[in-house]
C-alpha cells in the first residue's frame, strides 16, 4: 500500500477517525493495530522480519537496562562503603557487561539487515571471483528484502545505543516499544527517529484539533503534490534516459541530473511530507528531514539540510564513536608521532569520515554504485575541508563578490549540480558507465539535437514538460517563500484562502497527477532503503 | 457513548482488516519469449526492430481488431511465425508459432520432442490435455501442441487477446 | 466566521463543480475513433419497446440491421453490442434491458463464449462505460474488472482518463454534453468492400472446451429470458477469417446446451452460400465482419427465421410506431448512400 493509492488514503482515514473516537488513553493501541495492518498490506511474509527486529530490540534493551538499574540501586546502596576509584571501577565493569549485551543486539538486528540486504552483493563479489579462477558460476540468492527494513532497524538499533549510553530508558510495555519501531507513517521511508522525542509523542494522549488537522492535510496535500505531479512525471523522462543511456549522452546526461533531482526531491521530501502531515493530524510532531537542502552552498551545508534524520544517526551512533574509540585514540596518536601534528591530527577524523560515508553508501544500497556515491560524497567533503585556507584567503580577498547574491546563487548551483552528478549513479547504476556518461557531457555536444526535438523522445510530450516545469517553478516558489514562515503555516490563518489553495491543489494532483493505468506504478524511491 | 465507540472501534477494525483482505498483490510479470536464428523475441516487445532482424517473411495474412485502428498480423518465416497486434500506432509481438524441428525453445525442446522430454525441461505443466501442455507465465503462455505423444507446434502467446 | 464558513462551502461546491466540468471533458468521445465506445449508451434514447433484442459482441453491430428487419418485417430491434462484448457484459445488459422491456426474443451471439475471463480494459470501459449506473452495471464491473482497474475509477473516470488533457481536442469540447450518434439500433454501418483474401484458418488449440465462466453466464442469461417467457436464441454470425474463427468442437457444445435446453441455435457460417454472402463483396475487413451489404442480406435470412419458424409478427399497421421506424430507416439510407451531410 504505497502513501499514493486509494487504498492508503481510505485507511488512514479509517485510522484517524478511530483515533479521534476511542479513548484518548487508548490511541496509541489503535496506532499500533494501525502499524501493524499497514504492513501486513505488504505482505504476511515480512511480517516477521519486523517482529523479530522488535522483539530482539526489546529484550536487548530490557537486559542493558536492568544491568543499569541493578548497577545504580548497588551504588546507591554502597556508596559510604565504597570509595570513589572503587565505584568508579564497579560502574566500568558494568558497562563493559552492558557494552557485550549491546553487542549482541546490535549483531542480531544489523546481522538480518545485512544477511537480508547484502546477501546477494555479497555472492555477486564471491561469485566474480569464483569464476574468475576458472570455476562454474554459482546461483546467487534472491533473498526477500522487506519493507523499510534500512529505517526500522537502524530506528532500533539507535534505540539501543542510546539505553546503553544511558540516554533513553528502556521501554518497560512491549506494545509501547512496538509501536515506536513499527508507527506507520514513518515505518517505510522514515524519518528516523529517536526514542526520547517520539515516544512522548506516541503515548500522549492527542485531542483533535481543527486547526492542527488543516495544517496536517495541507502538508499531506502538498507531498501528494510534490510525488504525483513532480515526482512521477518526472520519472517518466528519467527512465527513458536511463534504459537509452547508450544514446542519451552528453546533453542528456545533464538533462538527466536535472530531472532526477526533480523526481527524487518530490519523490523523497514529498513522502516526508505525508508522514508529517499525517502524524500532524494525529497530533504527533515527528523530526523534520529536510531543510530545503537545494539552498545549500556547500556539501557539508547540503547533507545538514537533506535527510537530516539518517546524517545525525550516522554521526551520533558511527562517526562521534569511531573517533573517540580507543583503537582510534592509539591510531591517532601514532599518527601524530609517525607524521606530524598536521597530518597525524586530521588522519583520525578521515578515517572515521571516510567509514561513515562508505556505511552512508552501503545504507542506501547493495552494489558499488552506491558505495562509490558514499565514497564521492566523503571526497568532496573532504577536499572542501582541506580548501578551507584557500577559501578563507578568496573570500578575504573579494568580500564584496562574496557578499553579493550572485556569489550564493553560485554556490548554491555549483553545490546543485556537485550533488546532482554524484547522486546520477544511484540512476545508471553501473560505475564504469557512469564515469563514462560523466566524461560524455564534455565530448559529446549535442545540446542543439536536445533542444531541437530530442526532449521529444523522452516519453513526455511538450505540453507534459510545460506542466512539469510550472509544477518544479510552483515547488520552488513555495519552498523560497517558507524560508522565514512555512506557507501553510501563513495560511493557516486564513481559512478562505486556504480553502481555495488546497481545492486548488487537490485539481492540480488530479488532472496533472502521473497515477492510475498508463503510469508505471511508482514506489517511493527510499521504501527500496 | 462507551458503547458508540466500541461500535466504531469494532466497525473500523472491520474496515481496517478488510482493507487488508482487498489488498492484491499484482502479478508478476515475466513474459515468455523464443530466440530465433539468433534474435531474442519476448512476447509484448516492440516488433518493428526484430522484424527487421528476422529478415523476409515469406507469408503474411492480417486480420482487423474490433474496434481499434490497427490490424493483428502474422509473419510466416516457413519454420516459425511471429503474429503481431497494432498499439498506437506500434506493432508489438502477440504470439511466436514454431512450426518444425528446425526452430527450438531457449531449454531445447523443438517439434517432434515427447511430452517426457517437455516435462524434463519444463516441469509439471499448468495444465495438460490430451491435446497438449501450457505453461503459465505472467500473462503470457508457452504451449505444446500434442499428437501421439509428440510434441507437433510451439506457441508463445499472451494469455488475453 | 458564518460568513467564512460559507464562503468555504461556496469554494468547495465550485471545485466540486469543476472537477465534474474536467471530468466530462477528460473522458473520451469515441466521436472518430473507436466509435463503438458510444454504442452501449445510444440503447437510452430509444423511446419504444422492441420485439427481438440481440447481444453480443462485433459480431451482432456488425451483422444484423434493425432497419431492414423492420422494413422487410415489421419487426421492431436493437442491438445491443460492443466491441469484445464478454459473455458476462451481455448478461449484465440483458438484465439492465429487461428491467426496461419485454421482446418476444433475444438474440445471442455464441462468439464471446471463448473468453473466460476479462481480457482488455480499453474494452471494458468501452460496453461498460456506456452503461448508466443501475445494480447490474456494478455487477458487470465486478466480473469484468482486470486486476489493474480499479472500481473507483469507474465511478469517477477522471481518475482514469485524467492524462488526456495532454490530447484533448475540438471534439472532447463538442461533445462535452451529448454523444455522436454512430449506430442504427445498435447496427453500426460499414460501406467499405476489403474481400476476403487469406485462406489461414484458426490455430491448434490444447483444449477446445468452451469455459466455465462464460458458459455460467450463458445460463444465467437463459434463465432470464425463461423467467420472462423470452425466446433464447443462439446464433453464431458468419465470419471467414483466421482471428474470429469458430472450431467445430465450440459448434457441437453449444448445439447440445441448446438442444439440452430446448433453444433454437443457428450457426450461420456453413448457410452462407444459402444466405447469399459473398466474401469478395460482402465483407469490409477481408472476412472478418460483415458489410451493411452482407449485414443486409443475413437480416432478410433471419428475419424469415424470426417471422416465419419463431412467428414473430409485425408492425407495420401501428402508425405512431410506423412513423418513429421511418425516421429511422431513412437515416439509414442516407448513411448507406452516403447521402449523409
Amino acid at each position: 500500500m504505497t502513501f499514493t493509492s486509494a487504498s492508503f488514503l481510505l485507511f488512514a482515514a479509517l485510522t484517524v477517525l478511530l483515533y479521534f473516537t476511542v479513548p484518548r488513553r487508548g490511541q496509541w493501541w489503535v496506532l499500533l493495530v494501525a502499524s501493524y495492518v499497514f504492513y501486513l498490506f505488504a505482505g504476511v511474509e515480512y511480517l516477521a522480519f519486523l517482529l523479530y527486529a522488535t522483539v530482539v530490540s526489546y529484550v536487548v534493551a530490557r537486559l542493558m537496562q536492568a544491568r543499569a538499574d541493578a548497577e545504580d540501586a548497588f551504588v546507591e546502596a554502597n556508596r559510604d562503603r565504597l570509595e570513589k576509584s572503587e565505584r568508579k571501577a564497579f560502574r566500568a565493569k558494568e558497562k563493559k557487561k552492558r557494552f557485550f549485551i549491546l553487542v549482541g543486539g546490535l549483531v542480531a538486528g544489523f546481522g538480518m539487515l545485512a544477511v537480508l540486504k547484502y546477501t546477494g552483493f555479497a555472492a555477486g563479489i564471491v561469485c566474480a571471483a569464483w569464476t574468475g579462477m576458472g570455476n562454474e558460476p554459482f546461483e546467487i540468492p534472491d533473498l526477500l528484502l522487506p519493507l523499510g527494513i534500512s529505517f526500522y532497524t537502524f530506528q532500533a538499533m539507535g534505540y539501543l545505543i542510546d539505553v546503553y549510553r544511558k540516554n533513553a530508558r528502556a521501554e518497560r510495555n512491549f506494545f509501547r516499544f512496538a509501536l515506536f519501531i513499527s508507527y506507520f507513517p514513518q515505518l517505510i521511508q522514515g524519518p528516523i527517529s529517536r526514542f526520547e522525542a517520539l515516544s512522548e509523542q506516541l503515548f500522549a494522549t492527542h485531542a483533535w484539533d481543527a486547526t492542527r488537522v488543516r495544517s496536517g492535510l495541507a502538508r499531506v496535500l502538498w507531498g501528494f503534490f510534490k510525488k504525483l505531479v513532480v515526482a512521477d512525471t518526472a520519472m517518466i523522462a528519467v527512465k527513458t534516459l536511463v534504459t537509452g543511456s547508450d544514446t542519451y549522452t552528453g546533453a542528456y546526461v545533464f538533462l538527466l541530473i536535472l530531472l532526477y533531482s526533480a523526481q527524487i526531491y518530490g519523490d523523497f521530501t514529498g513522502g516526508i511530507d505525508v508522514t508529517i502531515g499525517l502524524s500532524e493530524i494525529l497530533g504527533i510532531r515527528v523530526a523534520e528531514n529536510f531543510n530545503r537542502p537545494f539552498s545549500s552552498k556547500s556539501t557539508k551545508e547540503y547533507w545538514r539540510r537533506w535527510h537530516i534524520t539518517m546524517g545525525t544517526w550516522f554521526t551520533d551512533y558511527v562517526f562521534y564513536p569511531l573517533s573517540v574509540c580507543s583503537p582510534m585514540q592509539r591510531f591517532s596518536k601514532f599518527s601524530r608521532a609517525k607524521l606530524g601534528n598536521a597530518i597525524g591530527k586530521r588522519l583520525p577524523v578521515y578515517v572515521a569520515t571516510v567509514a561513515t560515508w562508505f556505511l552512508t553508501g552501503l545504507w542506501h544500497g547493495a552494489g558499488w554504485n552506491f558505495i562509490v556515491w558514499g565514497l564521492l560524497n566523503c571526497l568532496v567533503i573532504l577536499v572542501s575541508q582541506e580548501l578551507t585556507p584557500l577559501y578563507d584567503r578568496f573570500h578575504a580577498k573579494f568580500p564584496r563578490l562574496v557578499a553579493s547574491g550572485a556569489y550564493g546563487v553560485f554556490q548554491m548551483a555549483r553545490t546543485f549540480l556537485l550533488m546532482g552528478l554524484i547522486r546520477s549513479l544511484d540512476c545508471y547504476r553501473d560505475v564504469g558507465k557512469t564515469f563514462s556518461l560523466w566524461f560524455s557531457m564534455l565530448t559529446d555536444w549535442n545540446l542543439p539535437q536536445l533542444l531541437t526535438g530530442g526532449w521529444r523522445t523522452l516519453g513526455l510530450t511538450g505540453a507534459e514538460w510545460c506542466m512539469l516545469g510550472l509544477a518544479i517553478l510552483l515547488v520552488f516558489a513555495v519552498s523560497l517563500a517558507g524560508k522565514k514562515r512555512p506557507v501553510r503555516e501563513w495560511l493557516s490563518t486564513r481559512p478562505v484562502t486556504f480553502t481555495l489553495c488546497a481545492c486548488g491543489l487537490i485539481l492540480l494532483i488530479l488532472l496533472f497527477g502521473a497515477y492510475g493505468i498508463g503510469y508505471d506504478a511508482s514506489q517511493f524511491i527510499y521504501n527500496q532503503f | 457513548m462507551k458503547i458508540i465507540r466500541v461500535l466504531a472501534l469494532l466497525l473500523v477494525c472491520a474496515a481496517l482488516f478488510a482493507c487488508v483482505g482487498c489488498a492484491g498483490k499484482p502479478a508478476q510479470k515475466k513474459p515468455y519469449g523464443a530466440t530465433i536464428n539468433g534474435v531474442r523475441i519476448e512476447l509484448d516487445a516492440k516488433a518493428p526492430e526484430l522484424l527487421v532482424q528476422l529478415g523476409t517473411h515469406t507469408s503474411y495474412d492480417e486480420s482487423p481488431t474490433c474496434a481499434y485502428e490497427g490490424y493483428d498480423k502474422v509473419y510466416g518465416y516457413g519454420a516459425f511465425e511471429i503474429e503481431t497486434y497494432t498499439l498506437g500506432g506500434i506493432e508489438y509481438v502477440r504470439a511466436i508459432h514454431l512450426l518444425d524441428d528446425t526452430q527450438s525453445t531457449r531449454k531445447g525442446i523443438s517439434v517432434g520432442d515427447t511430452v517426457e522430454a517437455v516435462k524434463e525441461a519444463y516441469g509439471e505443466p499448468s495444465r495438460q490435455t490430451s491435446l497438449g501442455l501450457t505453461y503459465a507465465e505472467g500473462d503470457t503462455v508457452l504451449e505444446f501442441l500434442v499428437r501421439d505423444g509428440k510434441v507437433t507446434n510451439i506457441n508463445y502467446r499472451k494469455v488475453v487477446d | 466566521m458564518k460568513k467564512k464558513i460559507l464562503c468555504c462551502i461556496g469554494i468547495v461546491l465550485a471545485c466540486a463543480l469543476l472537477l465534474s466540468f474536467l471530468q466530462l471533458l477528460v473522458v473520451p468521445k469515441y466521436a472518430s475513433a473507436s466509435r463503438e465506445g458510444n454504442l452501449i449508451g445510444e440503447y437510452y434514447a430509444e423511446t419504444t419497446p422492441h420485439d427481438v433484442l440481440f447481444v453480443g459482441d462485433c459480431e451482432v453491430y456488425e451483422s444484423f440491421t434493425p432497419p431492414t428487419l423492420w422494413e422487410e418485417y415489421g419487426i421492431t430491434s436493437y442491438i445491443r453490442g460492443s466491441a469484445q462484448q464478454l459473455t458476462w457484459h451481455s448478461y449484465y445488459l440483458l438484465e439492465e434491458m429487461l428491467r426496461e422491456e419485454t421482446p418476444k426474443a433475444v438474440v445471442f451471439n455464441v462468439l464471446a463464449l471463448k473468453y473466460g475471463v476479462p481480457q482488455s480494459e480499453a474494452y471494458n470501459r468501452m460496453t461498460l462505460d456506456g452503461m448508466r449506473w443501475s445494480t447490474s452495471k456494478i455487477g458487470a464491473l465486478r466480473a469484468s474488472m482486470r486486476e489493474e482497474e480499479s472500481f473507483l475509477s469507474y465511478v469517477f473516470p477522471l481518475l482514469r482518463f485524467h492524462s488526456r488533457w495532454k490530447e484533448l481536442s475540438w471534439e472532447d469540447f463538442e461533445y462535452l454534453f451529448t454523444r455522436a450518434k454512430i449506430s442504427h439500433n445498435g447496427y453500426m454501418m460499414q460501406t467499405g468492400v476489403h474481400p476476403k483474401t487469406s485462406d489461414r484458418v484458426g490455430d491448434a488449440l490444447i483444449d477446445y472446451t468452451l469455459p466455465q465462466g462464460s458458459m455460467e453466464y450463458l445460463e444465467r442469461m437463459r434463465l432470464l429470458c425463461e423467467e420472462k417467457g423470452i425466446a433464447f436464441i443462439l446464433i453464431k454470425a458468419p465470419t471467414n477469417n483466421y482471428k474470429y474463427y469458430w472450431y467445430d468442437e465450440w459448434d457441437a457444445q453449444v448445439r447440445e446446451y441448446a438442444e439440452g435446453h430446448q433453444l433454437a441455435y443457428y450457426n450461420f457460417i456453413p448457410l452462407c452460400e444459402e444466405i447469399g454472402i459473398d466474401w469478395s463483396t460482402d465483407t469490409y475487413d477481408g472476412g472478418a465482419h460483415l458489410n451493411v451489404f452482407g449485414a443486409e442480406k443475413l437480416t432478410s435470412y433471419f428475419g424469415a427465421i424470426l417471422a416465419g419458424h419463431l412467428g414473430l409478427e409485425g408492425h407495420k399497421e401501428d402508425a405512431a410506431l410506423s412513423a418513429i421506424w421511418q425516421e429511422k430507416l431513412d437515416a439509414y439510407y442516407r448513411e448507406r448512400n452516403g447521402t449523409e451531410s
